[in-house]
């Protein structure tokens, strides 16, 4: 590693990208630094998703590694197998997408819109210990849906799917810890009947929206605590500036 | 201005200069600040952020959560309208016309400081909801609003305090539409008739008016159908590179402030 190295960060009004470039002089070669300010000095939250779908609640401080949204949806009834309608109360994907971009989402019902930050955001078949184990594999669903590449376009399509039934789907498989868990709370609501996540939607689809309001939420979650998750990860996870700087530089001498 | 801000690292420790190109002044940034210091304070100031959940119809929050965009369904809105200058409307409302107009998609995009204090504004008209942010926008053919469809400096140097997102949207839309619209401003009506190009536009084509009242009655007439369809003048190209030729003037600041910070803390 060398001892010394420069760092040139210009700042030029006409450029449109943010205004700031930066290049590393080592050896007499330039290269491109814009990594390190991508990751270091621009310390303020990164959105990297260029058109947000409308419904999105919070987007997590997470710079350029795990990213954190939540998004919301409205009471309604869905349609899931067999063309059963079922009665979901105001309903929030949590959606987790690492610096790979592999997904993982978690579904959180709520008996009212959520307006404050640390208001509960959960139901009694999500703890945080079956926080993954809820989530599933988007890379699949992805694959098998056809979906692009490109953050905003996919968190749109995700709404939409979930609406048709690929995330319904796969939530509700009866392996699932959160199906099982929903199923008793559905279970109990009508009165104390044995958990049947294979009959679930079947259950559910005899109940109104009304219902499923009034079955409450176990207070579990809220937006708080996956914030103080996320920035943990993200502070976990910056590298010194040689570091970045020697990790993330490509040669711009060629360009020149 | 063009600057440039050198940073040398020696042995982990960081030196910095902030230079101008025109005059080659060099100003001392920090000097000895070691990265195990930076990234402490990196870390600081990213575990102290805050949670914000957003107002619905956010579209896009700039990195530096600075620059918005957000948009409306198309709807109707009542406003009231005078055909005097601010300096001489009476007290009485006499003078005051009230309109209930169709509105069709609308754009809004401000800029703001971290104490939710806007101090640029716009509004554009769209006949669709935003598909991509580097999409054109067009104008609102208002009162109260610049030729480029930038709200009114006295009207948002007027807008209320905020704590949050959701007041200073809040806020915003308010001061927008019950504000109330006069004579002071009327660059933006002017150039979205001169911009026209549709042959069928409900509002402008083969409209004269003589007076505003006239404009803003026959606005009224129209139903929300045909407005919300309509192609408005364009205003703007892409929308997205508005909102970042207004990053430039704070990114180099903030990245001085930021090692400065960083030196002191």
């Amino acid at each position: 590693m060398n001892e010394e190295l420069a760092l040139l960060l210009t700042y030029d009004p006409g450029e449109l990208s943010n205004g700031i470039s930066a290049y590393v002089i080592e050896d007499g070669k330039q290269y491109d630094g814009k990594y390190v300010l991508d990751n270091l000095l621009d310390f303020t939250p990164s959105v990297s998703f260029e058109l947000l779908p409308p419904v999105t609640k919070y987007i997590s401080p997470t710079g350029k590694n795990d990213q954190y949204v939540v998004i919301e949806q409205k009471p309604t009834m869905l349609v899931v197998d067999d063309d059963l309608l079922i009665p979901v109360p105001w309903n929030y994907f949590l959606i987790h997408i690492d610096r790979f971009h592999n997904f993982k989402v978690c579904w959180l019902f709520r008996d009212d819109q959520l307006f404050i930050p640390d208001e509960p955001m959960g139901a009694s078949w999500l703890t945080k210990r079956s926080f993954y184990q809820c989530g599933m594999d988007l890379n699949e669903y992805i694959k098998v849906n056809h979906i692009h590449s490109g953050r905003s376009f996919i968190l749109s399509s995700m709404i939409s799917g979930a609406l048709s039934r690929g995330i319904v789907k796969h939530h509700f498989s009866p392996d699932n810890h959160g199906a099982i868990a929903y199923a008793q709370m559905v279970a109990v609501a009508e009165g104390g009947r044995r958990a049947d996540p294979e009959n679930l939607f079947q259950s559910l689809s005899t109940h109104t929206i009304q219902d499923t309001i009034d079955w409450g939420i176990v207070p579990d979650l809220d937006i708080n605590h996956i914030h103080r998750e996320a920035v943990k990860f993200a502070s976990d996870a910056v590298p010194s500036l040689t570091e970045m700087i020697l990790s993330g530089k490509t040669d711009r001498t060629e360009d020149k | 201005v063009v600057r440039q801000i050198e940073l040398k690292i020696n042995n982990g420790l960081i030196d910095a200069n902030l230079v101008n190109l025109e005059t080659v002044k060099k100003t001392k940034v920090l000097t000895g600040l070691s990265e195990d210091q930076l990234r402490q304070y990196y870390q600081s100031k990213v575990l102290d952020s805050k949670p914000q959940i957003f107002p619905p119809a956010v579209r896009y929050i700039s990195r530096d959560r600075t620059r918005l965009i957000w948009e409306r369904p198309p709807g109707y809105q009542s406003i009231n309208y005078s055909a005097a200058k601010q300096e001489k409307l009476s007290a009485s409302s006499k003078s005051m016309n009230l309109f209930r107009i169709p509105v069709p998609w609308q754009v809004y995009f401000i800029c703001f400081n971290e104490e939710y204090v806007i101090n640029t504004m716009y509004m554009f008209f769209n006949n669709h909801p935003l598909t991509a942010l580097n999409k054109s926008v067009g104008y609102a053919p208002l009162n109260n609003f610049y030729k480029d469809s930038k709200l009114c400096q006295a009207v948002y140097d007027r807008i209320p305090e905020a704590n949050n997102l959701f007041q200073m949207l809040d806020n915003a839309y308010n001061m927008v539409w019950n504000s109330g619209f006069n004579e002071d401003l009327h660059e933006c009506i002017d150039q979205a008739f001169a911009h026209n190009r549709s042959s069928d536009h409900p509002l402008f084509n083969g409209n004269i008016y003589k007076r505003r009242v006239e404009y803003y009655s026959h606005w009224a007439s129209l139903d929300l159908d045909a407005i919300a369809s309509a192609s408005w003048p364009l205003a703007a190209k892409d929308v997205l590179q508005l909102a970042n030729n207004y990053s430039h003037a704070s990114n180099n600041i903030r990245v001085v402030q930021f090692l400065t910070d960083a030196q002191s803390a």
